[in-house]
């Protein structure tokens, strides 16, 4: 499972996260796609007003953490294609818990496979 | 510098190059003369065509005899040049580096033509003939850079995969579930309480905290509650009897409990089970070698009657009197029976097993001793046609008497067949159990690792029987396979194969290995420690890993 978003107009594209206490992200698609949650509400065959607007509202995620899961997706993002020497994704620990929850909700932030990286 | 002056011989030290050249006859007067003769050459060779061309009004014998003496000339001459270009192309780096322009002299560039001074930092074109001016090689470098950044973390790219595959990991980016449960993990003694996170998590919290070996008295109760019903341990040996004992005072509604490595487990902590845990049916304990005989009786005649599964393994302390007790006791609902490394168990006391009808997994493992093929094909006869599973690991007494008589009349539920470390089977008992072996529909797991007297009739006829269901197979140490089983593999359409494991066995190469990532459709993970002639250049299929692979770290 793949973050890969489908045709190149989705690359540059932006979507808005919503807060809890209102604070909204705005982040490419490509990065929202990380999270299996985030992708199928966004996805654009769905009838969800989420993706009509390109717009998530999130009312279980305060604005602090989804400032996180949001540099998180970036972070996986960025470091698809290479996995072997990344830095380490800080997390302080007052937030683990409740990042662990939301991490859950939304889908767990799928692994990114590292396919054909064997073929000879 | 008078070289030869008087005819010494008395020669000082030289630098490396100097001293290479001389001994490999590298004279550069000689080169340039040479290469000044080319030049020389090719000037009277046009000038000769050109004299041939336009000809002169002499006579026609006369002429000819000239242009034949030309011709004859030239194509001789042609042919020295031709060798010496020959010769010349062999020495070609070093000739040119003759013919190059010194430092401080002007040249034109070779991309852009533009006037500049050589320089001892020059760069040479990228075709070779030429150089570089300062602003055209510098365009290079930045490329240079690049590349060789890219070469090392090409290498650490390689390594960490190697390491990473060792380690049967995935090669990801880490979820962020993940990450947060490492940190959980880290600071699990500050951290008062962890909330509602769904059952999965609090597992996946269990096994890295136990795999930090941060499963303390003081944190064990973060992982109790009321509701819970399965509770999994992997490490508790930092967890007191006491703490042991906690488990069944919070969680009450406890189905199904499993304690490795829980040295610390006393007779008092298995008698509270056996009274507070009413809706225990199924138990693994591994390592709880302090639990008394007695105990275990006490316990099979308390809640025997419910349990569904027990295990037991790594202690000296369960013999005849408990098992005639879990006999007594189970035998309306004991399914799943394991016995690993329990020393006190007999032969003579497994045929107390005859007593449990429902019996439909079994596994006496490392339990040399006790297993004679008598006992065991007399227990298959009376359970064989229900049993699921059966894993025999380490009973070095039975022998091919045992899957002929035993396994091949009985076994047809048989799913998943585990008889490593079996010296006493030969190559002609497994043809002969799984040669037409009508009664068993297929196999979905076999091991027979480290069966070293097993060969190619055996496992190619387990192949031809049960290549259609196979999903794991691990043929470890069976070192006089030869490759004609492989290529049976691979031939046989195993469409669920997902997990093989044929470390050291010497035939495999990377022939073998590319045939059967290509046919084997849902192949996943290939385990090849000691397969010495697999290289780094097999071409395996997308998302199969191959772990141990002797190139790998290197």
């Amino acid at each position: 499972m793949s973050g890969d978003s489908s045709g190149d107009s989705s690359d540059k594209e932006y979507v808005r996260l919503v807060s809890s206490d209102g604070f909204e992200f705005s982040i490419l698609r490509s990065a929202a796609s990380v999270s299996g949650t985030l992708r199928g509400m966004l996805s654009q065959s769905s009838n969800f007003v989420e993706a009509k607007q390109n717009r998530v509202v999130l009312p279980n995620i305060s604005g602090v953490l989804l400032e996180k899961v949001c540099e998180y997706l970036y972070y996986n993002l960025k470091h698809q294609n290479n996995p072997g020497n990344i830095p380490e994704f800080d997390v302080p620990p007052e937030m683990a818990l409740e990042l662990l929850v939301a991490s859950d909700f939304l889908d767990g932030m799928r692994r990114v496979c590292i396919r054909n990286r064997l073929v000879g | 510098m008078s070289r030869n002056a008087g005819g010494s011989r008395v020669r000082g030290p030289n630098s490396a190059l100097t001293e290479f050249l001389r001994e490999r006859g590298i004279d550069a007067n000689a080169i340039r003369h040479r290469y000044e003769e080319t030049i020389q050459q090719q000037a009277t060779a046009s000038s000769d065509t050109v004299v041939t061309v336009s000809g002169s009004s002499s006579t026609s014998s006369s002429r000819s005899h000239e242009v034949e003496t030309r011709v004859s000339s030239t194509s001789r001459s042609r042919k020295r040049t031709k060798k010496k270009r020959e010769y010349s192309d062999d020495e070609g780096e070093l000739l040119s580096r003759m013919t190059r322009p010194r430092p401080g002299q002007i040249d034109f560039c070779a991309e852009c033509q533009c006037r500049f001074t050589v320089t001892a930092y020059s760069k040479p074109a990228r075709d070779g003939n030429g150089l570089l001016c300062h602003s055209c090689g510098s365009k290079y470098a930045q490329e240079e850079k690049q590349q060789k950044k890219t070469q090392i973390s090409s290498r650490k790219r390689k390594k960490s995969i190697a390491a990473a595959l060792l380690d049967k990991q995935e090669f990801a980016v880490p979820n962020l579930q993940d990450l947060c449960i490492k940190i959980i993990a880290k600071y699990i003694d500050d951290v008062e309480i962890l909330g509602d996170i769904g059952d999965f998590n609090m597992e996946k919290i269990a096994r890295i905290l136990s795999r930090n070996r941060s499963l303390k008295d003081n944190t064990v109760k973060l992982f109790l509650g009321p509701s819970i019903k399965r509770l999994h341990f992997w490490d508790c040996s930092n967890l007191c009897s006491d703490s042991l004992e906690l488990i069944a005072s919070y969680c009450p509604l406890l189905e199904s409990l499993t304690l490795s490595m829980c040295g610390q487990i006393t007779d008092k902590v298995i008698d509270y089970y056996s009274t507070n845990l009413r809706n225990l049916h199924s138990l693994t304990v591994n390592g709880g070698f302090l639990v008394t005989s007695g105990c275990w009786v006490r316990f099979f005649d308390t809640i025997g009657s419910q349990l569904v599964r027990f295990s037991v393994a790594n202690t000296l302390r369960f013999n005849r009197n408990p098992l005639e007790a879990l006999v007594r006791n189970c035998s309306g609902t004991l399914e799943e029976l394991s016995f690993s490394r329990v020393g006190s168990l007999q032969d003579e006391d497994i045929p107390l097993l005859l007593q449990l009808p429902k019996l439909t997994a079994l596994e006496l493992s490392y339990m040399r001793s006790a297993i004679t093929d008598d006992c065991m094909i007399g227990l298959l006869r009376l359970v064989g046609s229900q049993l699921v599973a059966l894993n025999l690991d380490d009973s070095g007494d039975l022998s091919d008497k045992f899957l002929v008589e035993g396994v091949r009349p009985h076994c047809g539920r048989l799913q998943n067949l585990s008889l490593a470390l079996g010296d006493g089977f030969t190559d002609v008992g497994v043809r002969d159990l799984f040669k037409d072996w009508e009664l068993n529909n297929g196999l979905i797991s076999a091991n027979f690792s480290r069966c070293t007297n097993v060969g190619d009739e055996g496992i190619q006829a387990l192949i031809d029987h049960s290549a259609k269901t196979l999903v794991i197979l691990n043929l470890n140490s069976i070192y006089n396979l030869t490759s004609a089983t492989f290529r049976l593999l691979a031939s046989s359409d195993c469409e669920f194969l997902s997990q093989l494991d044929f470390g050291f066995v010497h035939c495999v190469g990377d022939e073998e290995i590319e045939v059967l990532t290509e046919r084997c459709k849902s192949l996943q993970l290939i385990e090849a420690y000691g397969n010495i002639r697999i290289s780094e250049f097999a071409k395996l299929k997308r998302g199969v890993k191959v772990a141990g692979r002797q190139s790998d770290s290197l």
